[in-house]
């Protein structure tokens, strides 16, 4: 069934054999201590790329942009954190996971969900949204009118970049409505993974367990 | 059997009778779709409140407290969210569930967690949205931050022991 791996079938065996991987499958607390680390990458990648999405659509439009940078260094945290234990769990399961369609939807989502908001983040700083113009003050102006994204949200108008293009607007809410809709995909492909792998056992899919 | 689960008990049987228990054991895939809602709910939560309580302990110090705080409508709507998933899960086998003690330490946090930020709704939301944002906040309120934090990551780690704990691990 999975003869066309043939050639990386001796990597994904290396894996499964070391002891890293034999810890995670084998102990009573390797995988729930990887799922815990999983689920707080989570909380902080995903938590804060999905405000920065909501912020871009509309809520908390006085929260200036230039406030985002050092939650994304936090995101980036959480990603790595995710990153880490996500490698490990794969290795444990590398054999079976190769072939799991969910496992793979969810790498695919992760993978477009990280390109998006890399294209998304270059669109604000290209605005000028990102740089802070000002001190501390709280914004007196949130967001003119209805264009809003918030491009054009920054500290004082004086310092306003003198146009924000309004292409950039509507491209970067259709980029984060398609971000929330690519991490929540990661998050529902991310779930199903264990169900799918226990379809594949119910039907002897790896000879027989 | 002890004092509180035999109080507890009558409760249970009801949720677990119910026809949200019901229908739950009838569609596995209703369990399935509340554990995704239960980790998006999650998400939103935890995002909002990154965002809140890490800023009333001064980071980052761009963003202004009164922006910081518009974001809690949707820590209120992740925890919504995952209130009526979770009731659902735990219909599924009521009385499984509360004899988890993964399960009862997460609920007594998720209640630690719903104290604090009641107390500081009622005691210091009002002050800390009137002082300027370059101020620093009271020890209360970052004490308060910094609870909240270690609470809700600490609810999350629960959460993920309750499979950890489960006997008959059917999910």
């Amino acid at each position: 069934m999975i003869h066309f791996l043939a050639p990386g079938q001796g990597v994904l065996d290396w894996m499964q054999a070391l002891p890293i991987s034999e810890w995670i499958t084998e102990s009573n607390w390797g995988f729930p201590i990887m799922l815990v680390l999983h689920s707080w990458g989570m909380a902080a990648v995903v938590g804060i790329l999905v405000m920065l999405d909501l912020r871009i659509l509309g809520l908390a439009r006085i929260a200036p942009l230039s406030a985002f940078p050092p939650m994304m260094s936090l995101a980036w945290v959480g990603f790595f954190i995710n990153l880490i234990s996500g490698v490990l769990m794969f290795m444990a399961d590398a054999n079976r996971l190769i072939v799991n369609w969910s496992f793979l939807s969810k790498m695919s989502c992760v993978l477009l969900g990280g390109i998006v908001t890399a294209v998304l983040w270059r669109r604000l700083r290209a605005a000028g949204a990102l740089a802070v113009h000002q001190s501390v003050a709280p914004p007196r102006v949130a967001v003119a009118g209805g264009s809003g994204v918030g491009v054009v949200a920054v500290n004082s108008e004086e310092e306003a970049p003198a146009s924000v293009p309004l292409a950039v607007d509507g491209s970067v809410r259709v980029l984060a409505i398609l971000s929330l809709a690519l991490w929540s995909g990661a998050i529902l492909f991310g779930r199903w993974i264990a169900y799918v792998m226990d379809n594949m056992i119910l039907h002897g899919a790896f000879g027989g367990h | 059997m002890n004092g509180l689960t035999h109080t507890l008990t009558p409760f249970l049987n009801w949720l677990n009778d119910s026809w949200l228990g019901v229908v739950t054991r009838q569609y596995h895939y209703l369990f399935t779709a509340g554990l995704v809602l239960h980790f998006i709910g999650l998400s939103l939560l935890m995002g909002a409140m990154l965002i809140v309580d890490l800023r009333l302990l001064g980071f980052p110090r761009q963003m202004p407290i009164t922006a910081a705080m518009k974001f809690l409508p949707i820590a209120i709507i992740g925890f919504l969210i995952n209130l009526c998933t979770g009731v659902m899960m735990v219909s599924f086998d009521a009385l499984d569930y509360w004899l988890n003690p993964a399960f009862r330490v997460k609920m007594a946090l998720v209640l630690l967690a719903g104290l604090n930020a009641l107390w500081f709704t009622l005691v210091e939301q009002r002050r800390v949205l009137s002082q300027p944002s370059d101020q620093k906040t009271t020890i209360a309120v970052r004490t308060s931050a910094a609870l909240s934090l270690l609470v809700w990551f600490a609810i999350i780690f629960w959460g993920r022991m309750i499979v950890a704990f489960q006997s008959s691990s059917s999910f």
